[in-house]
């Protein structure tokens, strides 16, 4: 399990407003990580720096030794926090779109998800609530074999029953040897399956500590742990 | 992957486009299948609509190529556009190429139309005869030549000002103007560049000289206006053109052009 991303003094300001301050830290493949922090913190900013949305950051980030380009979309399977979508396109539109330009995806993993979401490949987007988009979208971040997953609210407008399900599609799917960094607020849900978490505050990255360390240290559950925090 | 890109790009505006060439070719056959009837009216109506159309979709073209480059990089689409293992490089000429494309599809598509019902009309001669009297009755080559260039340039100009727009208002300084803002910096572009252009008309000294019948006579390196002779409205057979303003700003738009895709490179934030 080598070093598989590299964050060196990482600062981010919108004008005179500094969102990411100074963050370093580094991550290993294998392991899944949580990124908790109250709203406007900068956890979705981070996730933008490190899959290239945004591009006016000043420090080191690299992933797989490299800096976010070509390359690292390449093995980056990204869940934004909000939906990509065009109206007028069906579930199969995003298939062949995946397949053509991601080498790793997987085409019938994909189309089973969509199965187990009871979606329809030939729906119209715009015929879909926002949760079965959001699946949908699961699906296709899953369906590839990366390197790195980075999801940005995996659960947040997924129904309660559904959650569950989601984890399992996560955690069924992602390559073993990869990273997964998961975003989110619903730490209850999540908790069990994280081997380490960062917590972001204002901007500094005040925890990166492994799960089981925190709960032999604290005593306390990951979610208890977070409210003593903040 | 650039192929893949303009090949995407291609199948998500050929629909539209399509859509709308298909309506204004039943238009057309409709209006041509009226003018042998007696219900002149109708005729009249459908010829209105069909040249009106063709002109909308002459003009609309351009304007929906701005909206389409907006939408797909820069609102929430953009989160997969930006994502993809592409350069922005490679995003944004994809997306100009095939803009630039329809935009020239549908310019002559419009000029075809009303050509067309000219010459249904039987107006045609009258309007051949009208330009051949202006320029003569061979059109100098040359002319025709740099007017097409100059044609396909405005048309790939205002693409690459639009995309500018676009882009600088999706950087951190610019994200504020909020939606408006693209509709702001392209007016105030357009007004700067034009200002820029009139500078380089009067002031930098490169003039070509054309007849009457619009041959060119001759060239010279000095400045096309003296100030003299506007003053007297003094007007010589051979009429000035000065070339300074649009070396000028087709420089500008080079400029832009590669200003965009540093933009795209190092500064652009999506919301």
């Amino acid at each position: 399990m080598g070093t598989l991303m590299e964050i060196k003094d990482l600062t981010k300001r919108y004008g005179h407003k500094t969102v990411l301050d100074n963050i370093s830290l580094s991550l290993e493949s294998g392991k899944i990580v949580g990124l908790l922090g109250p709203n406007g913190c900068g956890k979705t900013t981070l996730m933008k720096v490190l899959t290239g949305l945004i591009k006016d950051y000043t420090g080191t980030v690299l992933i797989d030794g490299q800096e976010p380009g070509v390359y690292t979309k390449s093995i980056i399977s990204y869940l934004p926090d909000k939906e990509y979508f065009s109206g007028n396109k069906r579930p199969s539109d995003m298939f062949d779109l995946f397949e053509e330009f991601y080498t790793d995806f997987d085409r019938k993993k994909a189309e089973n998800m969509l199965v187990d979401f009871d979606l329809d490949p030939m729906q119209k987007m715009k015929t879909m609530s926002l949760g079965m988009q959001e699946k949908l979208q699961i699906a296709l971040v899953m369906a590839r074999n990366a390197k790195v997953y980075l999801l940005d609210e995996p659960l947040g407008g997924i129904d309660p029953l559904s959650r569950d399900k989601i984890l399992n599609t996560i955690l069924r799917n992602y390559s073993e040897n990869a990273l997964v960094i998961i975003s989110t607020h619903l730490i209850h849900d999540v908790e069990t399956i994280f081997d380490s978490v960062l917590m972001i505050r204002r901007g500094n990255l005040i925890v990166n500590k492994q799960v089981d360390e925190i709960r032999a240290e604290s005593g306390k559950s990951i979610e208890e742990f977070f409210k003593e925090v903040f | 992957m650039f192929g893949k890109l303009v090949k995407l790009e291609f199948k998500e505006t050929a629909k539209t486009m399509l859509l709308a060439y298909i309506f204004l070719a039943i238009l057309g056959l409709l209006a041509y299948g009226l003018s042998f009837t007696n219900i002149s009216a109708a005729t009249g109506i459908l010829v209105f609509l069909f040249v009106f159309s063709a002109v909308v979709i002459g003009i609309v073209t351009g304007l929906l190529m701005a909206l389409r480059f907006n939408k797909t990089m820069f609102s929430s689409q953009g989160y997969l556009t930006h994502t993809l293992p592409v350069t922005p490089t490679q995003l944004y000429l994809s997306k100009i190429l095939v803009a630039f494309f329809w935009n020239v599809v549908s310019f002559f598509a419009a000029v075809l139309s009303v050509f067309a019902v000219l010459k249904i009309s039987g107006a045609w001669d009258e309007f051949i005869l009208e330009i051949m009297d202006e320029i003569g009755m061979t059109p100098p080559t040359g002319l025709i030549i740099l007017f097409v260039c100059a044609i396909l340039v405005s048309l790939f100009t205002f693409l690459v000002s639009t995309f500018f727009a676009c882009t600088i208002c999706n950087t951190s300084r610019f994200q504020g103007l909020g939606s408006a803002g693209p509709i702001v910096i392209y007016l105030l572009t357009s007004t700067i560049l034009q200002i820029i252009s009139v500078i380089g008309t009067v002031f930098i000294p490169l003039t070509l000289f054309v007849n009457e019948k619009l041959k060119i006579e001759s060239f010279s390196i000095s400045f096309p206006y003296k100030i003299s002779d506007i003053l007297n409205e003094s007007i010589t057979t051979k009429a000035p053109i000065g070339i300074g303003g649009v070396i000028l700003i087709y420089a500008m738009y080079i400029l832009i052009f590669v200003f965009t895709l540093k933009l795209l490179k190092k500064k652009v934030c999506i919301k």
